[in-house]
């Protein structure tokens, strides 16, 4: 099975860039393609429930509703450790089957041939 | 923690450090160790479950048993047999 990794660095800090990201993440999800969402950086704050209830930007489905469809087409979304925890967010707050992982997971991935989007 | 814990060579205790900076230090003091031999890692950092058996297959290093408190804020004991 192909492989995806689209990199998120962004939240409430560039909501465009934040729900691009996911739009690619379903696109890919919804081929059939392994994908695997990969937040860092601000974007850590997109695992949390209820984060993203009020971002909607102009053009594209509510952010919340792009993240339930991913899950739904079973995309994974993994979150940058260390980004994380300096934040001091909760892992109990985690949305759907969110894994906190570290940079060892992403090169795996995508040394196993996934290709990857940023934003 | 299971009745039969893996007979151990070396413990490094790496506290809180995680993600990259980690895995330099554990890649540093597996170096030193002879091929089969045992290393028991202790860390709290939650990204390390996931990370760990990822690096131990990129690496050819076996990850025998993990256990411990798998909470965010639990230590973790990684039982790491070291490749040939």
């Amino acid at each position: 099975m192909a492989q995806m990794m689209v990199s998120i660095t962004h939240a409430k800090d560039n909501q465009d860039k934040a729900t691009i990201g996911f739009v690619v993440a379903n696109a890919a999800a919804a081929s059939g393609v392994e994908t695997a969402v990969f937040l860092s950086s601000e974007g850590v704050y997109l695992s949390q429930q209820g984060y993203c209830d009020a971002i909607h930007e102009e053009g594209f489905k509510p952010l919340q509703e792009l993240i339930e469809s991913y899950i739904a087409n079973d995309g994974q979304i993994w979150v940058c450790s260390p980004c994380f925890k300096r934040r001091g967010l909760a892992e109990d707050n985690l949305v759907g089957n969110t894994l906190i992982t570290g940079a060892a997971k992403a090169v795996e991935f995508l040394t196993g041939g996934a290709a990857c989007m940023s934003y | 923690m299971p009745d039969v814990l893996p007979s151990v060579d070396m413990t490094l205790d790496v506290g809180h450090e995680g993600c990259g900076t980690l895995l330099v230090l554990l890649r540093k003091q597996m170096n030193e160790l002879a091929p089969g031999a045992v290393l028991e890692v202790i860390g709290y950092d939650p990204g390390a479950r996931e990370d760990w058996p990822a690096w131990c297959r990129m690496t050819r290093n076996t990850l025998l048993l993990t256990t411990g408190d798998l909470r965010l804020s639990g230590p973790v004991h990684y039982f790491i047999r070291k490749g040939g």
